[in-house]
């Protein structure tokens, strides 16, 4: 009976509770708890979290050696993918630079990877791409040697600046000579005295010799005076910078 | 017995609130209220009152359900001590559907379910303390 009449009592004063806050009236009371309340949860909730990440770990414990396997794997491809779209970039920026170059359409143009760069370039194409003794080999529109020995799958090119090719090339104004190496240089020689030799002036080949014409040797950086001498004499400086070449073209057929 | 009902009330309050997302509280409260009738209708008031606070929701709302609960399961409390499963069950059942529905808005039957077992097995653990706890109090002492 006892308890009968509690139940009551307490049933009222949830009720009254009930409807006190329904109509707000409860705030007072409410608030200060809620500064007790929202940590709380807050804790519970931080550690609950934490718990069922620690079960998902544990519980795929026996996958994290195949993940880190994978893992490896992946880098290691990736890295080899890094690599090759590098590659492919540098060989991609090469080919538009050379399709960029106002070269006839007669030419059919192979391309090469370089090798080795001492006193001659050699490059990993030989006969099997259609490589012949003679060919001239250029980098956009500039030539920078002539093909002079070939095997099967590499070829040895002798560099303007370095070999004992010979050139016969043309200026912007008209001025006749031949290009060839002295003392690491590319210096065009055999331009008659009367002939206009100035300074930035570009020199092409002038189709003869073998070599296919308009190809871009250098601009004239200095030139040699002799009074005396019946040619003048030039210094021309190339705009391939060829220790740090990849990729080089060989004309096999103009 | 009632500050390890308080200590279980509190931990399931916490967790409900917080991190399950299942009814445990109305479980727990409804097989004590069929076990012990009203004996612990102050801990369900309690209970209640601290739910509200922590679920966010009007105070009284869950206290004056539990003491309902408590008041019917003490009408009925002969009936479902008689041995009778059915009546527990029947009376289980209809507690639950009438949370969910005055909670919740809708009854999920696959919820009632799984309440209905969890509330088994609780029945099951508040006998035996509620044995345990009579036993040791009556034990004689020289």
């Amino acid at each position: 009976m006892q308890r009968t009449m509690r139940v009551s009592v307490l049933i009222a004063v949830s009720f009254s509770l009930l409807l006190l806050d329904r109509n707000g009236l409860l705030g007072i009371v409410k608030q200060p708890l809620e500064f007790v309340v929202l940590p709380l949860k807050q804790t519970v909730r931080t550690t609950a979290v934490a718990l069922s990440q620690f079960y998902s770990i544990a519980g795929s414990y026996s996958s994290i050696a195949i993940l880190r396997e994978e893992k490896l794997k992946l880098t290691q491809t990736n890295e080899e993918l890094v690599h090759a779209a590098l590659v492919l970039h540098e060989e991609n920026e090469q080919l538009r630079k050379q399709l960029g170059a106002s070269l006839p359409p007669s030419f059919k143009l192979t391309p090469a990877n370089v090798i080795a760069v001492s006193d001659v370039l050699e490059v990993s194409a030989g006969k099997k791409e259609g490589i012949v003794v003679g060919n001239s080999v250029i980098v956009g529109s500039t030539m920078i040697g002539k093909v002079t020995n070939v095997s099967e799958y590499r070829s040895q090119i002798a560099l303007l600046s370095e070999g004992t090719v010979e050139v016969p090339v043309r200026t912007t104004r008209g001025a006749r000579g031949i290009v060839a190496s002295q003392s690491d240089n590319i210096v065009i020689g055999n331009v008659l005295q009367k002939d206009p030799l100035f300074l930035e002036d570009q020199v092409f080949t002038s189709g003869e010799g073998g070599f296919p014409p308009s190809l871009l040797i250098g601009k004239i950086s200095h030139i040699a005076v002799s009074d005396v001498s019946v040619y003048k004499q030039a210094i021309i400086t190339s705009p391939v910078a060829l220790q740090t070449l990849k990729t080089v073209f060989i004309i096999t057929q103009s | 017995m009632r500050s390890i009902l308080v200590f279980l009330f509190f931990f399931f309050i916490l967790l409900e609130t917080t991190a399950v997302g299942f009814p445990i509280t109305v479980i727990l409260a409804s097989c004590l209220a069929v076990t012990t009738g009203l004996q612990y209708q102050d801990v369900l008031f309690l209970a209640g009152i601290l739910f509200d606070l922590f679920a966010g929701l009007p105070l009284g709302q869950t206290s004056l359900f539990f003491l309902i609960i408590a008041y019917l399961a003490s009408r009925y409390q002969r009936k479902m001590s008689a041995g009778h499963i059915v009546y527990t069950l029947v009376f289980l059942t209809i507690v639950f559907t009438g949370y969910q529905y005055i909670f919740s808005g809708t009854v999920i039957l696959s919820r009632i379910g799984v309440s209905l077992l969890i509330s088994a097995v609780l029945l099951w653990i508040i006998n035996r303390i509620a044995v345990f706890t009579q036993h040791s109090s009556s034990r004689l002492s020289v």
